[in-house]
Formats: C-alpha cells, sequence, structure tokens
C-alpha cells in the first residue's frame, strides 16, 4: 500500500514536484554559502582589527615605559651627593646606553672626588615630561627638572640651597625590552 | 514515501538551522568589528589631537609670550584669539597691563618656541610640554640705552578643542 500510494501523485504531477524540494534547498544552499563567505570576510576584518589594535597598544605602552624612564634617568643626573656618588653615578650609567652611557662611564673617576671635594648634594624633582616624538625603537622626550643644590661653597657664604631649572631634551632607545637614554641636551643653561 | 518525506523535512531543517547558526555568527562578528572600527577611529583621533594640538601650541606660544610695542595692539589681538576658557579671561587681565607697559618701556619680546612634546592626550584636551626663550629689550624711561635679556622657560600649556581649532585653554610657567 505505502509503495503503491505515491506512484499516482508522483506520476500526476511529475514537473511541478521535481523541481519543488530542490529550489528551496538550492536557496538555501546559496544562503548558506554567502553566509559562510560574509563569516570569513567578517571574521578577516576581526583579525585586522584585533591585530591594529595589538599595535596601537603596544605603541601606547612604549610611549608611558619610555617616558617613565626619561622622568627617572632626569631624576638619576640630578639627584647626586657626594656622600652616595659612586652609587649614584652607577644608577646613571644603569640606565643609559650609547653616549651618555660612555660620557658617564669616562667621570666615573674623577667626578666622585670633584663631588667630595665641593661637599656638592643636588636633589631632582621632575615638574613635567612628555613625548615629543616616537618611532618603533626611539622616542624624545623633554623633562623639566628642578634641583634643590648646595655646595661648600654655598654653605659658608649662607645662601644654603640653590634652585636650578633644567630643561632636558633625552633621546631614549629600547635595548632588550627596557628603555635607555642615550643622549641628553640641556636646553639652555640651567637657571 | 515516509523516507522520502523525512528525508525532504531534514534536509530542510538542516539548512535552517545551519543558516541560523551562520547569522548569528556573522552578528557576533560584525559586533566585533564594530567596537574594533570604534576603538580604532577614537585612537586616531587621539594621535590627530597630539599632532594638531601641538603645532597649534607652538603657535600660541609664540603670539601669546611674544610681542613688539609698535603693535602691540595687533599681537594681543592675535594671541587673544588663540585662548579660550577660563585662560582668556586671566589673558585679558594681563593685556590690559600689557598694552600700555610695553610701549612706556618699548618692549620687544621675541619667544622662540625650541622643543614641545605631549605630556598627555585624550579626545580634545592635550597638555603640551614647551621649552620657550623669550629674548626681550626694554628700555627704561629717561634710560639712555636698552638692556636686553634672556629667558628660558619651561611652559605647560593645555590645548582644548573648540569649533574645530585648538585653543589655549592653561598656561602656566614652570
Amino acid at each position: 500500500m505505502e509503495g503503491a500510494d505515491p506512484r499516482p501523485v508522483e506520476l500526476s504531477q511529475p514537473t511541478p514536484t521535481e523541481p519543488a524540494p530542490t529550489e528551496p534547498v538550492r536557496r538555501a544552499l546559496g544562503l548558506v554559502i554567502a553566509l559562510v563567505l560574509l563569516l570569513l570576510a567578517l571574521l578577516g576584518g576581526v583579525g585586522w582589527l584585533v591585530q591594529d589594535a595589538r599595535t596601537v597598544r603596544q605603541r601606547d605602552d612604549a610611549r608611558q615605559a619610555a617616558l617613565q624612564a626619561a622622568r627617572q634617568q632626569a631624576v638619576n643626573l640630578t639627584t647626586i651627593s657626594y656622600e652616595t656618588a659612586d652609587h649614584d653615578l652607577a644608577r646613571i650609567i644603569a640606565a643609559a646606553t650609547g653616549t651618555l652611557k660612555t660620557q658617564f662611564e669616562a667621570q666615573r673617576t674623577q667626578f666622585p672626588t670633584v663631588l667630595k671635594r665641593d661637599k656638592s648634594v643636588s636633589v631632582g624633582t621632575v615638574l613635567a615630561a612628555g613625548v615629543a616624538s616616537q618611532s618603533s625603537s626611539t622616542v624624545e622626550a623633554l623633562v623639566a627638572v628642578d634641583a634643590s643644590v648646595s655646595n661648600a661653597a654655598s654653605a659658608k657664604a649662607g645662601s644654603g640651597k640653590l634652585v636650578k631649572h633644567y630643561r632636558m631634551d633625552m633621546k631614549l632607545i629600547r635595548v632588550g625590552g627596557r628603555w635607555l637614554v642615550s643622549q641628553v641636551a640641556f636646553a639652555g643653561l640651567p637657571q | 514515501m515516509s523516507g522520502r518525506h523525512s528525508r525532504g523535512r531534514g534536509a530542510a531543517r538542516t539548512p535552517v538551522a545551519l543558516v541560523a547558526v551562520l547569522a548569528a555568527l556573522c552578528l557576533a562578528a560584525a559586533a566585533a568589528a564594530g567596537v574594533l572600527a570604534w576603538n580604532r577611529h577614537v585612537h586616531a583621533a587621539d594621535e590627530r589631537a597630539r599632532t594638531q594640538a601641538v603645532s597649534a601650541a607652538r603657535v600660541a606660544a609664540g603670539d601669546i609670550l611674544g610681542y613688539d610695542y609698535r603693535s602691540v595692539e595687533q599681537s594681543i589681538r592675535r594671541a587673544r584669539s588663540e585662548t579660550t576658557g577660563a585662560f582668556r579671561k586671566q589673558y585679558d587681565s594681563t593685556a590690559s597691563v600689557l598694552l600700555p607697559q610695553s610701549k612706556q618701556l618699548k618692549a620687544i619680546v621675541q619667544a622662540t618656541v625650541g622643543s614641545a612634546a605631549v605630556m598627555s592626550a585624550s579626545g580634545d584636551r592635550v597638555v603640551v610640554l614647551l621649552f620657550v626663550d623669550q629674548a626681550t629689550v626694554k628700555q627704561q624711561p629717561g634710560a639712555k640705552t636698552p638692556e636686553t635679556r634672556i629667558d628660558q622657560s619651561r611652559v605647560r600649556m593645555t590645548m582644548t578643542h573648540t569649533g574645530g581649532h585648538w585653543l589655549v585653554s592653561e598656561l602656566a610657567a614652570l
């Protein structure tokens, strides 16, 4: 019975029933393919955007890290006491590279002697710091520093502490994940 | 018949489920792309703000911190147009003193902006650090020769984006 039943139906309407089930299937298949293509395109776009966001975040992080390194080195350069000269200079050298490092390594032997003779003490404070320019491995930073300075001569004169105003223009280089200061230009003499 | 039927229904059901899943995934991906694209847009605007605010700050620093007694009205007018908010009021009171005093002292101040850097940037507010050299020539009344001096200053300027322009909303000599 079951086998005999559909036959007349199929025979009576052969043309409309034959394409009827395949038409929606074909349409559905087309829709599936279109959606898959759309999804692939969207995922491609998301992938690209994620990569781009990562680059942007790395750039922001690098800017902050370099600025922090610049601030610290500005403090190091202006916080030097005759009592802890060796340690203070070692700290500057540790955060330096290139020209700056060479300069301080060359002065490492005489500088503490001069500081001890003059009994000089300088304590620096960063007032402001900013990034002037940035590339993938270099940053130029400006730092405004005030240093309170005293030495044997000022103590004798009874003038006490003198405040020096510095303008530092620093070049930083990323060396193995750390930002080191390679150059410091004092924009004008300290006032 | 029943075999054919169920296969036909099954085939129709599978694409419906598949289409629904794919559509949902597409929506999710589109939403993710939308959020990421918006963040990218915001960040690109911040980057643009940095460069625009710094160049506006350089020009404004030169105009606000420099003047020539022979054209001081014009200098003040130009400098004033580069200020906004609380700093405009502050500048106005400074200018009212500057105007007679600069003429009396025959003062010429040239402000040269050396380096400039961004301290912080967010949307329509950028804080800029500038190293400015001010060369002053002035002559006290009755003095035979003019006196000159150079001031090397550190200036912090807050730039605010208003009406399509980056204007000075705060200025402090550090």
